[in-house]
């Protein structure tokens, strides 16, 4: 499978805080250049270096294939990312889904959720579980992908599934009042390295660590997930979202 | 200078032909022999770049604190050119499109349209505000010429000069703190 006419362009956030935040995508896209498919690999940011407009002014090759490095169709997607490239001139340019709307992702919850649940040797029926996100009143879809993926973490048999939000509500600050009591896992809709996984919703949820495991809270006992995006796990995800119209 | 890969200095970074391919090193490390690092991957590279010497997070690559010490031997290049774009991203390619005449680059009316409303309201509230984080953030820390702002790179032929093509996110970060 090779694709040597196109440039594959990784198009995070980044943030000029977090020294974590793009270190996933730069990563994932240095692995996939090494496998030789496409004819240029980049990353490009909001935030960070390389701008998305610098990114593109460096390509030899005039056909780009754009996956945003995002977890949902809103704001950032939808808007920025289509604006951004939508502008670029002399170069084809194709935006596809953001890796976080692939079907493969609703296994990664699964695993993780199925992971805490073996520490404590507990049934899905004996616990509750929470889709932590960012959702945004900009747009709508932001808050869409966690919706549905805990609807369908539901259909897995838990005590409640549902989302809840950093910028709307429901809002993760009110995390107990959500759900019934005892344990609840709570899985991070955010990508490894940011901010948000990392430190605001342990904070939020009044937990300890950012690691994955079982943390006990004031207000209960909480599995936190590991947040995704570590290459080995959104490296083919990437790549079949890039080739798929190619 | 007739291929960029002939002017041998970027930024704080210079690369040193050698027997086969080059040599890339911190400008400070330039006649240094033995006592450097040998760094051998690019994400090996990225955990070079990713902090100042003092262990601090370096979310402006282009600022002049690029830690020395280190080397990366390459030998064709296509790999010169990934090795520059961990250390500068993107500004390669700009300064190749500066040097063919196509580089685009915003003005200062486009990037303020798109930011949020928010931004919009403290820049229109603050006056002079942009002007004071050009001079104190991006002419002090940065090492790149602010196309955007009016600036013109200095024509030296040994260097590949670092041209900004718009607001960046630190930018935008001070103008809002």
């Amino acid at each position: 499978m090779q694709f040597k006419d196109t440039a594959l362009i990784l198009a995070g956030h980044g943030s000029t805080k977090n020294a974590d935040s793009s270190r996933f995508t730069r990563e994932t896209a240095h692995r996939i250049r090494e496998r030789g498919i496409f004819g240029e690999v980049r990353s490009a940011f909001w935030k960070e270096q390389p701008s998305y407009a610098d990114a593109i002014n460096g390509l030899k090759t005039k056909k780009v294939v754009v996956v945003p490095w995002f977890l949902a169709n809103g704001y950032f997607t939808m808007k920025i990312l289509k604006r951004e490239f939508a502008e670029a001139t002399g170069v084809e340019c194709r935006v596809t889904e953001p890796i976080g709307m692939r079907p493969e992702i609703l296994g990664h919850f699964q695993k993780r959720a199925e992971r805490l649940l073996a520490v404590k040797n507990w049934k899905p029926s004996q616990v509750s579980l929470l889709v932590a996100s960012h959702g945004t009143p900009l747009h709508a879809g932001s808050s869409g992908a966690a919706v549905g993926l805990a609807e369908q973490l539901a259909k897995d048999g838990y005590r409640t599934a549902r989302a809840v939000f950093l910028e709307e509500e429901p809002r993760i600050s009110d995390w107990r009042t959500h759900v019934q009591e005892g344990p609840v896992v709570v899985l991070p809709h955010f990508l490894a390295g940011g901010l948000h996984g990392s430190e605001d919703v342990p904070e939020l949820l009044g937990i300890s660590g950012a690691e994955e495991g079982w943390y006990k809270s004031e207000k209960g006992e909480v599995g936190y997930g590991e947040p995704l995006g570590r290459p080995e796990e959104v490296e083919e995800i990437v790549i079949e979202l890039a080739v798929a119209k190619a | 200078m007739e291929t960029m890969y002939e002017a041998g200095e970027m930024g704080q970074v210079c690369w040193i032909q050698k027997e086969k391919g080059w040599e890339v090193r911190h400008i400070q490390d330039q006649d240094a022999v033995g006592q450097l690092r040998g760094i051998a991957t690019l994400d090996e590279l990225e955990e070079v770049v990713r902090w100042d010497g003092q262990g601090q997070y370096r979310p402006l690559r282009t600022e002049g604190n690029l830690a020395a010490g280190w080397r990366y031997s390459v030998n064709r290049d296509w790999e010169l050119r990934e090795v520059m774009e961990v250390i500068y991203p993107g500004m390669w390619g700009n300064a190749e499109a500066w040097k063919n005449g196509n580089l685009k680059f915003q003005t200062w009316d486009d990037a303020l349209t798109k930011q949020t409303e928010r931004v919009r309201n403290k820049v229109s509230q603050t006056g002079d505000l942009p002007r004071k984080v050009i001079e104190k953030n991006c002419k002090k820390r940065c090492l790149k010429t602010v196309l955007w702002a009016g600036e013109k790179p200095e024509n030296r032929d040994c260097k590949i000069p670092m041209l900004c093509t718009g607001p960046c996110g630190m930018f935008w970060s001070c103008l809002e703190s």
